[in-house]
C-alpha cells in the first residue's frame, strides 16, 4: 500500500471538507477520484502531496505519514510523488526540454543523469520532438503532455493528477488517460481526481467517489455505474 | 546546487532585465542616500570639531606679577585637564597684534602700555559645551593673578548648540533616509518575487528545497547589490573629480574617503542581499 488515509478529518476555516476519510491505495494501481466540484478532491490531492494537514486522522504516503513528516522532509516527499494539473503549471519563458531541466536542477539530479531522464520521460509522453518549443506554441494536449513528463521525471511512486483532462477536449483527453494509463503499467500507481464522467465510463479501473452531506464518507467500487 | 543558483540567477536577470535594472536603481539610490547621510553627520561633526578647535579663552593677568611668577602660572595651567595649549602673550606682543589689528599706534599718544599680559588658553574638546565651559570660566576666575577672563560665549553657546540641535535632526532624517531606502529596495524585490510566483510554485511541485528556491533569488539580490555599488562608486569619484578644485568641500564632505569606500563596497550588496532575505522569508514549502 503506498497511500492510505485513515480517519482523516479536514476543514477550512469556514467549512467542513473531510469528516471521516477513509481509503487506501496500492502499489502500481490506478484509480479515479470523482465527486461534484468543491466536494474536496484538490484538498484531497494537497492532503497527499502535504501542502495541508489533516486536523486529525492519519494520512500515510509511502514511508512518510502527515503526523511524524519533517518539514524538511516534505520536498523528499514531493520528489518521489509526480503531480500534474488541469492549468498545466509550465514556466512560459521557458522551451521544453528548459523546462525538464528545470526541474532536474531544482531537485539536485546529478548532471550525467539529465539528459537520459529528459529523453526518456519526453519520449514516453511522444513529444521528443517539442523539445525546443516553448509552451505557447504547444497545444493543450501537447503542454499537458509535457506537465506529464515532467511528472515522471524523477520516477515517481504515485502520479497525481488533479483534472488533468478539465481543459482539455475529449480526443485529447482520452490520449492523456492512454498515457496516465501506460505509466500506470509501468508500475507507477496513478491517482486521478476528475469531474469528467465520460473519461471514467472509458475506463475500467477503481473509483473512489466523494459524497457531500453530513457522513461525508468515501464511497470505493470496482466500476461505478453509469 | 552552487552552479544551479547561479545559471537561475544569471537566466532570471536576463529574462528581466526591466525589472532587474529596476532593482539596481533601488539599491543604488539606497546607498547613495546612506553615504549622503554619512556624509553630512560626519561634515557637521567636522565642522563642530573646527568650532571647538577655535573656542579660546582670554585670560587677562594682572600687572604685577613677575617673570618667576609667570613661568609658575603656566605650569598651573597646563595641569588643568580641561586646557588643550596656553599660550602667553606678553605686554609687548598684545600690543604689535593691537597695531596690526586697528592700525593704531597708541603710543603716539600714550607714554605707556596699557595693555595686559595674557594667555590664550585653548579649551579641549570634551569641555567645549556649554556647562564645562562656564566651570572652566569659574575656574580660571578663581586664580589670585587673574585680572579678567573674556570669553566670547554667547557666539560660541550659540554656534554649538545649533551644531548639536542640527546633529540631532541629522540623526532623524538618517534614520528616515534609511529606512525609506530599505523599503524601497524591498518594494521592488517584492514585485520580483510576485514575478516568480509560478516559478517557485513549480519548483515546490516538484520538490525542490527552500534553499533552491531561495538561493537563487539571493544570489539575484547579491548581484544587483555589487552592481549597484560599483554604480555607486563611479557616482562617487565623478563627484570627487567635480570638487576636486574646491579643497574646501572637499575637506569637508569627502575627509573620511576611507569610511566612504566602504560603505559604497558593503552597503550594496548588503542591502540586496538582507533585504532579499527578508521579502522572502514569508516564502514556505506551502503552494
Amino acid at each position: 500500500m503506498i497511500l492510505s488515509f485513515e480517519h482523516v478529518e479536514f476543514h477550512y476555516p469556514m467549512q467542513q471538507v473531510f469528516g471521516d476519510l477513509n481509503f487506501d491505495l496500492n502499489d502500481n494501481e490506478f484509480a479515479f477520484v470523482i465527486g461534484k466540484s468543491g466536494i474536496g478532491k484538490s484538498t484531497l490531492m494537497q492532503l497527499i502531496y502535504m501542502n495541508l494537514r489533516p486536523d486529525s486522522g492519519t494520512v500515510q504516503v509511502g514511508d512518510f505519514d502527515s503526523i511524524t513528516i519533517k518539514p524538511s522532509q516534505i520536498p523528499i516527499l514531493r520528489r518521489k510523488l509526480g503531480i500534474v494539473f488541469q492549468d498545466f503549471k509550465l514556466l512560459q519563458d521557458r522551451n521544453v526540454y528548459e523546462n525538464l531541466l528545470f526541474v532536474l536542477k531544482a531537485t539536485n539530479t546529478p548532471s550525467k543523469e539529465i539528459k537520459r531522464k529528459i529523453n526518456d520521460a519526453l519520449s514516453d509522453v511522444g513529444l521528443s520532438h517539442k523539445r525546443l518549443s516553448m509552451p505557447n506554441e504547444l497545444s493543450g494536449g501537447e503542454q499537458q503532455r509535457v506537465a506529464i513528463s515532467r511528472a515522471i521525471l524523477n520516477d515517481p511512486f504515485l502520479v497525481l493528477a488533479d483534472e488533468p483532462t478539465g481543459n482539455l477536449d475529449p480526443d485529447t483527453s482520452s490520449e492523456i488517460l492512454s498515457i496516465l494509463k501506460t505509466i500506470n503499467k509501468k508500475g507507477t500507481a496513478v491517482l486521478v481526481a476528475t469531474h469528467n464522467y465520460d473519461l471514467i465510463k472509458k475506463a475500467n479501473e477503481r473509483i473512489i467517489k466523494l459524497e457531500d452531506g453530513k457522513a461525508l464518507k468515501v464511497v470505493i467500487k470496482q466500476k461505478m455505474d453509469a | 546546487m552552487i552552479l544551479f543558483y547561479f545559471s537561475e540567477a544569471l537566466k532570471s536577470i536576463f529574462r528581466s532585465k526591466a525589472s532587474f535594472i529596476l532593482t539596481i536603481f533601488s539599491l543604488s539610490i539606497s546607498v547613495l542616500l546612506i553615504l549622503s547621510s554619512v556624509i553630512t553627520l560626519q561634515s557637521s561633526k567636522y565642522l563642530e570639531k573646527r568650532i571647538k578647535e577655535i573656542v579660546k579663552v582670554n585670560l587677562f593677568i594682572k600687572e604685577s606679577i613677575s617673570e618667576k611668577e609667570l613661568s609658575e602660572i603656566k605650569k598651573q595651567l597646563k595641569s588643568k585637564n580641561y586646557i588643550s595649549q596656553v599660550n602667553y602673550i606678553s605686554k609687548e606682543k598684545a600690543a604689535e597684534l593691537f597695531l596690526q589689528e586697528t592700525g593704531e599706534d597708541f603710543s603716539d599718544i600714550l607714554d605707556y602700555n596699557p595693555l595686559p599680559a595674557s594667555f590664550v588658553v585653548s579649551v579641549k574638546d570634551e569641555f567645549s559645551n556649554k556647562d564645562s565651559l562656564e566651570n572652566v570660566i569659574t575656574d580660571l576666575n578663581s586664580f589670585k593673578w587673574t585680572g579678567d577672563v573674556v570669553f566670547k560665549n554667547q557666539f560660541v553657546y550659540r554656534v554649538l548648540n545649533f551644531l548639536n540641535s542640527i546633529k540631532n535632526y541629522l540623526f532623524a532624517i538618517t534614520a528616515c533616509v534609511v529606512l525609506i531606502a530599505l523599503y524601497l529596495v524591498y518594494t521592488t524585490i517584492k514585485l520580483i518575487m510576485n514575478s516568480k510566483a509560478k516559478e517557485f510554485e513549480t519548483m515546490k511541485l516538484v520538490g525542490a528545497k527552500l534553499s533552491s528556491i531561495k538561493g537563487p533569488v539571493m544570489l539575484n539580490g547579491l548581484i544587483a547589490g555589487v552592481l549597484a555599488s560599483v554604480i555607486c562608486l563611479a557616482v562617487f569619484y565623478l563627484l570627487i573629480g567635480y570638487f576636486s578644485s574646491f579643497k574646501s568641500v572637499i575637506n569637508l564632505l569627502f575627509a573620511n574617503r576611507i569610511s566612504h569606500l566602504l560603505i559604497i563596497i558593503f552597503s550594496g550588496p548588503l542591502l540586496g542581499t538582507l533585504v532579499t532575505y527578508f521579502t522572502m522569508r514569508k516564502v514556505s514549502l506551502k503552494i
